[in-house]
């Protein structure tokens, strides 16, 4: 806490700026546009903002981590940039999203006494939590025809409160493991032979994770039931130690099981997931052009502005990494993956460092949100899991996520600001 | 606790790993496989912003060019009946042709030189293809699509001391600039207008194919072209009966004679004997009655006979700019006595394609080198220079020269005094040889014509067929004569 020189922070902030201003160029020269005003504007804007973050967290934060700004400022670069080359229309919608996500990031971390505050109302933020989703079952929208009625409308602005939900579920895990972690891996319930997990602690966790889990199958969010069930899994091994994972995997196989057999769109999913090519022009034709993109770019890519990524439907948010793939060819997506990486190392170094157990669970299983997210939705696009319709963080269009994955990234800065060997100024 | 921390950071590791891995497998590994597919939107889109080269006849006359309608290029055929050899290229049914072969010239995607190939990679949204230049010449082209007219057929011509192809006519044929709306019914068309006849339409050879057997038999030294034999009877080889009616009013003829007048029991004959190493004894043909082939061996004729056929490049794909049929030859191993001696006079189980056919011919005036031949003669980038000249390839000796000179005055005859006399063009020597195939027991004959002129290496060889057309003599050779009267009007 308190103040510091981030020149470590500030060195690194060239990267992001300097890559979008010259993405930028280049679109621009591909047009043939002579620099498009609102182009200008964005890059300005995004040096402005992440100047003025730096300026920030030198002055209230300078203990936090150096290396988080960058990385993420990186990989918001290039979803800008993504959004300009496949919607430019959206870019300044995406850019606005942005400065909303930086000001919630400044709020998370301002607003916070001490991060374990977090911690001793969680059960207000699972019940906040629980009836968002409830209210966006009975008031949910589909303002982009998506086929899902998975948003709460706000005058004109769109909201996806399973966004929002990641957040509050990591919080109450790590909050509830953190003070129950212990009792729960030393008092396993014996019945006769049998050792079962003991069931009086874990039914409000059991309680919290079935109750989101049943509202997102329901609404057919099947990434971010996916996402959710296995943070769930993470944290509870972190948190107890127990073997848990392994009943919890084969939860997972019999619930994939069920949700085939109960559902029409599982059963699509899993068909084009398992071959494709049949259906290459109608129920595939997502999947298959997107691997084509990919293909498209081979090592180099086809250069930005020269692809043909317009064809992969809903590409600027489901399939972006595939548009990246083939204008900035395997160079570029091993890049992203490499980011993406960065980032959760970064957070797990975080979690190791952290000031308690809560502060632990809590930086951990952010980490493995962003990461497993990030897996989850770029594992669908080159067809090594079923395709489910989750963002892939800070790149794909999309403002709640974009949001909260800001917030994330407060929570993170401010674990690591209160880090008892933080040491400064070192990054 | 920390413990367990990292060993989720491990494993979500891992699997950042495998995400790296598939990037790789589909951006490496699979990509050609995927891009090729017909689900890749990306052929299409850049075929229809690449400014294709024009592709032009020997003296510049354009066959194909491109030209801008708004955003997409257009592609014009100002020569339609060419389309067999230009092709087309279309955004819905691919690519035939020229068009197709020389793809990647036309497109700019191989670029001539280093400065236009780096140009293309690194503005793609400005490509423009190369051009190429045929050896095809419009005026002589012309000369073929006329003669053959409406009916179904094909058209040769080349020069024979280089290879170069002056004109390749076939029939029907079909309109590159509404092929988009008239494909289904094209392709329905029980005349099949997309084969090209000139290189992939097979058939009987018939009379023309007594050059190759000739010459074989001249190159072994088992028969003189002015040895005189006797031919009143026909021809029973096990019992199949070979019929002397093409020369009633010569009953004592040479074998440029047999040649000339196309004398089916000579060169059955001839075929048989091509292995036994001595000259043939046709002074056994005595009237009235039918000469009987004593039955022999004849396993080392026909090894002679398709040692020769495969020389001439018959049974083979002609390399060329251009994919070619093969034509067939009945293997070795099935071949009787009855069928060596059909085959020899142009029968039985034996197709060839009349580019095979002009080869042969050029083959005579050439010394006993048969050119190999080509369209393509040169490509030259955007900017107007030539790039990339390509001359003949190196051909192959076939027959001895004296061989071939013994067969060029063996064909002059033909055209001087037999068969092909309508192939006759005044003041200039030319060999020919017809031929009229028969086709079944009911079925008009294809009508044959090859031949060459002048008779030498400066000359130019033709090779004519029109399907179901009747007798050669009185259809091709005239057809054959036209061309080459007027390929030595324009001075070949």
């Amino acid at each position: 806490m308190g103040r510091g020189w981030r020149l470590v922070e500030l060195s690194l902030l060239v990267y992001p700026v300097g890559l979008l201003a010259v993405a930028f160029a280049t679109l621009n020269i591909v047009r043939g546009t002579f620099w498009e005003t609102s182009d200008v504007r964005i890059v300005v804007l995004f040096g402005a903002l992440l100047l003025l973050l730096h300026v920030f967290l030198s002055a209230r934060l300078g203990a936090a981590d150096q290396a988080l700004l960058p990385i993420v400022g990186m990989l918001v670069a290039l979803g800008l940039i993504a959004v300009n080359r496949l919607e430019p229309s959206l870019a300044p919608r995406q850019a606005l999203w942005i400065v909303l996500g930086c000001a919630a990031l400044v709020g998370t971390a301002l607003v916070l006494p001490r991060i374990d505050w977090l911690a001793r109302y969680r059960y207000t933020w699972a019940s906040a939590g629980i009836l968002l989703l409830l209210a966006t079952m009975v008031f949910g929208v589909d303002p982009n025809a998506s086929g899902t009625r998975l948003w709460l409308g706000f005058g004109g602005l769109y909201f996806q409160p399973s966004e929002i939900m990641k957040v509050v579920m990591v919080t109450f895990f790590a909050s509830y493991l953190a003070e129950k972690g212990v009792l729960i891996s030393h008092a396993p319930l014996r019945i006769g032979r049998v050792v079962l997990p003991p069931l009086p602690y874990l039914a409000p966790l059991a309680a919290m994770w079935a109750l989101s889990m049943a509202l997102l199958i329901w609404q057919r969010d099947l990434g971010a039931a996916l996402l959710f069930y296995l943070v769930f899994l993470a944290l509870l091994y972190a948190g107890t130690g127990r073997p848990y994972v392994g009943v919890g995997l084969i939860f997972l196989i019999v619930g994939a099981i069920v949700a085939y057999t109960l559902f029409d769109h599982v059963q699509l999913r899993a068909r084009i997931w398992l071959d494709p090519w049949p259906e290459a022009q109608e129920a595939a034709y997502q999947i298959v052009q997107g691997l084509t993109a990919f293909a498209a770019g081979g090592i180099m890519g086809s250069g930005l502005g020269y692809g043909y990524a317009e064809y992969v439907p809903a590409v600027h948010t489901d399939f972006v990494l595939a548009a990246l793939g083939e204008e900035l060819g395997l160079i570029g997506t091993l890049a992203v993956v490499a980011l993406y990486l960065a980032l959760m190392h970064r957070a797990f170094r975080i979690a190791l460092r952290a000031p308690s157990t809560f502060a632990m669970l809590l930086a951990a299983g952010l980490g493995a949100t962003l990461g497993l997210q990030a897996i989850i939705i770029l594992g669908g696009n080159l067809r090594l899991i079923p395709i489910t319709g989750i963002t892939l963080p800070f790149l794909s269009y999309g403002g709640s996520s974009i949001l909260v994955n800001f917030i994330m990234v407060g929570l993170l800065l401010r674990v690591s600001a209160e880090s008892p060997s933080s040491g400064g100024n070192r990054a | 606790m920390p413990e367990r921390v990292r060993g989720v950071s491990l494993l979500i590791s891992l699997g950042f790993l495998i995400v790296a891995f598939a990037l790789g497998y589909w951006q490496l590994v699979a990509a050609a496989d995927l891009l090729q597919r017909s689900t890749n939107p990306r052929i299409v889109e850049e075929d229809r912003r690449i400014i294709r080269g024009e592709i032009l006849d020997r003296n510049g006359e354009v066959l194909a060019s491109s030209e801008h309608v708004g955003e997409i290029v257009q592609r014009n055929y100002p020569y339609p009946p060419l389309a067999h050899v230009v092709g087309y290229a279309s955004t819905r049914h691919g690519k035939a042709g020229l068009e197709a072969a020389f793809d990647p010239i036309l497109r700019g995607s191989q670029g001539t030189d280093w400065e236009s190939t780096l140009r293309n990679a690194l503005l793609p949204t400005e490509r423009q293809g190369s051009d190429i230049v045929l050896t095809i010449d419009l005026r002589l082209q012309r000369i073929a699509d006329e003669v053959l007219g409406d009916r179904s057929g094909a058209i040769v011509a080349l020069d024979v001391g280089t290879g170069e192809v002056l004109a390749l006519a076939s029939h029907p044929s079909f309109d590159p600039n509404t092929l988009d709306e008239r494909w289904e019914q094209l392709a329905a068309d029980p005349s099949r207008p997309f084969v090209n006849r000139a290189l992939d339409g097979q058939y009987v050879p018939g009379s023309v194919f007594k050059i190759i057997t000739a010459g074989a038999a001249l190159d072994l030294g088992i028969a003189q072209p002015d040895e005189r034999h006797r031919h009143e009877g026909d021809l029973i080889v096990e019992g199949f009966r070979i019929r002397n009616t093409n020369h009633p009013q010569l009953t004592e003829l040479t074998f440029a004679e047999e040649f000339a007048w196309s004398c089916n029991p000579a060169f059955a004959l001839t075929g048989l004997s091509l292995g036994f190493g001595e000259h043939i004894d046709f002074n056994k043909f005595g009237p009235p009655q039918a000469y009987v082939w004593e039955p022999r061996d004849v396993t080392a004729s026909v090894d002679r006979f398709r040692e020769y056929a495969d020389r001439f490049g018959i049974g083979k794909p002609v390399p060329f700019d251009l994919a070619t049929a093969a034509g067939r030859i009945s293997s070795g191993d099935t071949m009787t006595a009855v069928g060596l001696a059909s085959t020899a006079f142009g029968q039985g189980d034996l197709q060839v394609t009349p580019l095979q056919m002009a080869l042969v011919a050029a083959t005579v005036p050439n010394g006993g080198h048969m050119p190999v031949p080509y369209l393509v003669s040169e490509s030259r980038g955007p900017d107007g220079h030539v790039s990339v000249r390509r001359t003949g390839p190196p051909g192959r000796q076939v027959i001895r020269s004296t061989t071939a000179s013994q067969l060029n005055q063996m064909m002059k005859l033909s055209v001087e005094t037999a068969y092909a006399r309508p192939a006759q063009i005044p003041g200039i020597a030319v060999g020919g040889k017809t031929g009229t195939a028969e086709v079944g027991q009911s079925g008009t004959p294809h009508a044959w014509f090859v031949g060459y002129a002048p008779a030498d290496r400066s000359g130019v060889a033709v090779a004519v067929i029109m399907e179901n057309r009747g007798s050669g003599t009185e259809f091709a050779a005239p057809a054959g004569q036209r061309v080459l009267e007027a390929a030595m009007r324009l001075g070949y």
